[in-house]
């Protein structure tokens, strides 16, 4: 005989709803959409990033005065090796979106559980790598923006 | 032999037995934590630049900032605010249904989810789109002058 508190928790307990098993369909197709895309992009920019240090030579080539360019030129090499590691994150968000999407898809589709746990592994996986990227984009942004500011100043060319 | 009589989806579960096999287990539990966690990391930096977006608007609204009208600001704010409030709706509604065990509050956050990725897509598409008329213009431009 079940008591009370049993059917209680039975009806609250967290449970797939059919609207849930819609959503993440849906959700699904787009993440495809989007890593597939993210996969193309991340593509084109490996295929341009020789093109960097060229880019740099000419513009120095050309007499093109700038303070910016002077903080940069001595980092080029280290800039292309910054912006291939970058690709490679870029390239690992897009493959936890990727895996992500096919294992929801399957997990419904075939109704498996192990597969169901193991994309909201990857899903968790996204949102990690996507936050702590964050994090170290912003504090790249402060650090980059304070040496900038200083190599400005320090050159006299505020005013 | 095989049979070649089955139909498409016979490979495929019910969708109430898929309702009943999908089970979300403890460590499904601690993902939807974690994800829910870093969704309203996410919609907290939103917010915090829409905030920069409005405080600039309003100390420097009557100076013209190269590049950036007034219009061309409040666009971009209500652009990253659509994203920025779902990401927000989903990150409460996830951890109120693991902290109440409310499937309806978890269905909620799916939904809010469902639409940032439609709403990110049909932008990622729009921009697409753009490109490839931008470039076909240019090509066309190029063509008329040789």
């Amino acid at each position: 005989m079940e008591s009370l508190d049993e059917n209680f928790q039975a009806a609250g307990d967290l449970h797939c709803s059919t609207q849930m098993l819609h959503d993440w369909q849906i959700t699904a197709r787009w993440a495809n959409f989007l890593s597939i895309a993210g996969f193309v992009l991340t593509g084109f920019s490996l295929l341009s990033i020789g093109s960097i240090p060229v880019m740099f030579e000419m513009f120095s080539a050309m007499g093109i005065e700038s303070p910016y360019l002077d903080a940069l030129l001595p980092y080029v090499r280290l800039l292309t090796v910054g912006i291939l590691i970058a690709l490679g994150l870029q390239f690992m968000l897009y493959l936890y979106q990727f895996r992500f999407a096919s294992l929801i898809r399957k997990s419904i589709q075939f109704n498996d559980a192990e597969m169901f746990e193991n994309a909201w592994l990857q899903f968790r996986n996204l949102f990690r790598l996507a936050g702590i990227l964050t994090i170290f984009l912003i504090l790249v942004y402060l650090t980059t923006s304070v040496y900038i500011f200083n190599f400005v100043a320090s050159r006299n060319m505020l005013y | 032999m095989e049979h070649s009589d089955q139909p498409l989806d016979s490979g495929m579960a019910p969708q109430s037995q898929t309702e009943d096999r999908l089970r979300i287990t403890e460590n499904i539990r601690l993902y939807w934590r974690e994800a829910s966690q870093w969704g309203m990391f996410f919609s907290i930096l939103g917010f915090t630049y829409i905030g920069i977006l409005i405080t600039g608007i309003m100390l420097f609204g009557g100076y013209r900032v190269p590049g950036y009208s007034i219009v061309t600001l409040l666009l971009l704010g209500g652009i990253v605010f659509i994203p920025t409030w779902l990401m927000f709706q989903f990150g409460q509604n996830i951890r109120k249904a693991l902290r109440d065990n409310d499937t309806a509050a978890a269905s909620m956050g799916f939904t809010s989810l469902r639409r940032l990725y439609q709403l990110i897509g049909i932008l990622v598409v729009f921009l697409l789109f753009l490109y490839v008329f931008l470039f076909l213009l240019g090509l066309l431009m190029v063509g008329s002058d040789i």
